[in-house]
């Protein structure tokens, strides 16, 4: 196996007397893109300003290319090889998108072409507008050309696509799995289910300052064990309630109820017995959102 | 800075970038450019030519390049550092491997020339409609000493900058800036401040850089300019102290 470009051992970090990330650890590779899922809080940009070097380290390990992040800081050979989208962070306004991509490209001895650049992240269409003009999506293709410039190893990606619209956050990760076959190590964080289900080859799931899962997302959903079942029922709740692995029956409206349960089959075979006028039936596999909801909330329940 | 990162032409490519963009920057922001440039000239033509009947029109000249020097090194440092870091572009810099230097380089520039334009105004407003009569090498050597004493302003800026939020910066600078003027003798002669103020002058970098400007023609109070000189380095390297302590504190104040 290839070395990894990112080591983490036991890092732990507070605010004061309030800790943030508790003992993780994890390696990661090129040509993965390893998402750092968790709820707003969870201490997901805290990982990553330590993994910059913009935090300063408290206690564990953290190894980028070989090196510490207060290193990588002090050598441009280092953090050139590093290609970073901040969590929301805006361009000097005044300077057009082809200004801001020249200033960028001059920082780096061999930066990409930017002709080949513009045309790969579709910014052909703005070149000359002014950065404070440009859309939510807009400003974050952007970002990512501006990141990828320099040709990274490792590609950081705070939160990138909060606030954009469906489309466009749909071709923000086209871009993406685009630098993922080349070999890029990508690490984003997001609370976005959706998008580390679409983008992630592994997830790390982060609540409380640990990761309670570091896995693939097919893995993560597989591993769960509910389901839920809809239909419109003539069954009474407490009927419904008595049926196989039930945990929950939510009330929908007009006789639509929600039935989560851990022996789906089971339970299908006794509805259909008990209820000849059951209808509007679907079954549907477990998302990741549940698989975010049953993992984080056991692990509120052993608390 | 590991000095194989980038050659010798790149580095001087990236310099001039730097320098373009920044004053780009700065030109598209007329709001910021205009009162720089009005400012100055408009307090000269009302006080020092219409006023005072052009009498004073020679001292009124220094006090007001030197009060017009000092406020894009103050805003274009203060109040822009303090946007940008805002915004966190400060951080992406700081990420990036691109050396400081030319970040730091780019803004002192656009600084120097938007000072330039201030003090050529001036000149033009002074020898063209004030009948100001001065020997060449004395318009010269005064241009040269308020650039010159422009920087430590400009490193008071970026201390600032990084120390205030962007939206306090503003109006922290200007409570700055404009007693830093008045209480340094640039808008009424220190001679008609009470003596204890004129005592309080003499600890202020605007004094002195008045007073260097004043020397040129012989308008000064009479200390050796070594002495201004002094002072001017003296701040300036307590400064780039300062400054130098609230950038690497940056990274280490956000959550």
């Amino acid at each position: 196996m290839t070395e990894p470009l990112i080591r983490i051992r036991q890092l732990s970090h507070s605010y004061g007397h309030t800790p943030v990330l508790q003992q993780l650890s994890a390696e990661l590779y090129g040509g993965e893109i390893i998402a750092v899922l968790g709820a707003n809080g969870a201490g997901k940009t805290t990982l990553i300003q330590l993994m910059l070097g913009l935090l300063s380290q408290q206690q564990g390990e953290i190894n980028i290319l070989g090196q510490v992040p207060a290193q990588i800081r002090r050598d441009p050979q280092l953090s050139g090889q590093l290609g970073v989208m901040l969590q929301q962070a805006s361009l000097p306004g005044q300077l057009t998108v082809l200004e801001q991509l020249r200033l960028f490209s001059a920082y780096y001895p061999a930066p990409l072409d930017l002709q080949t650049l513009i045309e790969r992240f579709g910014l052909q269409g703005f070149l000359q507008q002014r950065c404070s003009s440009l859309s939510g999506g807009q400003r974050q293709s952007l970002l990512l050309a501006l990141a990828l410039l320099g040709q990274p190893k490792i590609l950081f990606l705070d939160e990138p696509t909060v606030g954009m619209d469906v489309e466009a956050r749909q071709r923000f990760w086209q871009l993406i799995r685009t630098a993922r076959a080349e070999g890029l190590c990508i690490l984003l964080t997001t609370h976005y289910l959706e998008e580390a289900d679409a983008l992630a080859d592994r997830i790390l799931l982060l609540k409380d300052g640990q990761f309670i899962a570091d896995t693939s997302p097919t893995a993560l959903k597989a591993g769960l064990s509910q389901r839920q079942i809809r239909c419109r029922s003539s069954l009474p709740l407490d009927a419904l309630q008595q049926l196989p692995g039930v945990s929950a029956v939510l009330p929908l409206s007009d006789h639509q109820v929600q039935i989560s349960s851990s022996r789906v089959e089971d339970c299908l075979r006794q509805l259909l017995q008990q209820d000849p006028q059951l209808c509007d039936l679907t079954v549907s596999a477990a998302s990741l959102e549940q698989a975010f909801l049953q993992l984080t909330q056991t692990k509120e329940e052993t608390h | 800075m590991n000095s194989s990162w980038l050659s010798l032409s790149q580095r001087v490519a990236l310099y001039k970038t730097e320098a373009e963009m920044d004053l780009k920057t700065l030109w598209r922001t007329p709001g910021f450019i205009l009162p720089c440039l009005a400012f100055p000239v408009l307090f000269y033509l009302l006080f020092g030519v219409m006023l005072s009947k052009g009498q004073h029109a020679e001292y009124l000249l220094v006090s007001y390049a030197a009060f017009g020097v000092m406020g894009p090194a103050l805003f274009n440092f203060g109040a822009n550092v303090a946007t940008e870091r805002a915004q966190g572009w400060l951080t992406l810099k700081q990420i990036s491997p691109a050396p400081i230097g030319s970040w730091l380089f780019g803004k002192t520039l656009s600084c120097l020339l938007l000072a330039l334009l201030i003090i050529l105004l001036l000149f033009v407003c002074a020898g063209a409609i004030a009948g100001v009569r001065l020997y060449t090498s004395q318009w010269l050597q005064l241009a040269g000493v308020l650039l010159l004493g422009t920087i430590p302003f400009c490193l008071l800026g970026l201390t600032l900058g990084l120390t205030l939020s962007s939206k306090s910066a503003p109006a922290t600078i200007n409570l700055i800036y404009l007693p830093l003027a008045f209480l340094g003798g640039l808008w009424l002669p220190l001679q008609l401040l009470p003596t204890a103020l004129q005592q309080l002058a003499l600890v202020l970098p605007s004094y002195h850089l008045g007073q260097l400007g004043y020397a040129v023609i012989s308008k000064d109070r009479g200390e050796p300019f070594w002495v201004n000189v002094a002072v001017l380095v003296a701040y300036s390297l307590v400064l780039i102290w300062l400054a130098t302590r609230r950038f690497r504190a940056q990274s280490h104040d956000r959550r």
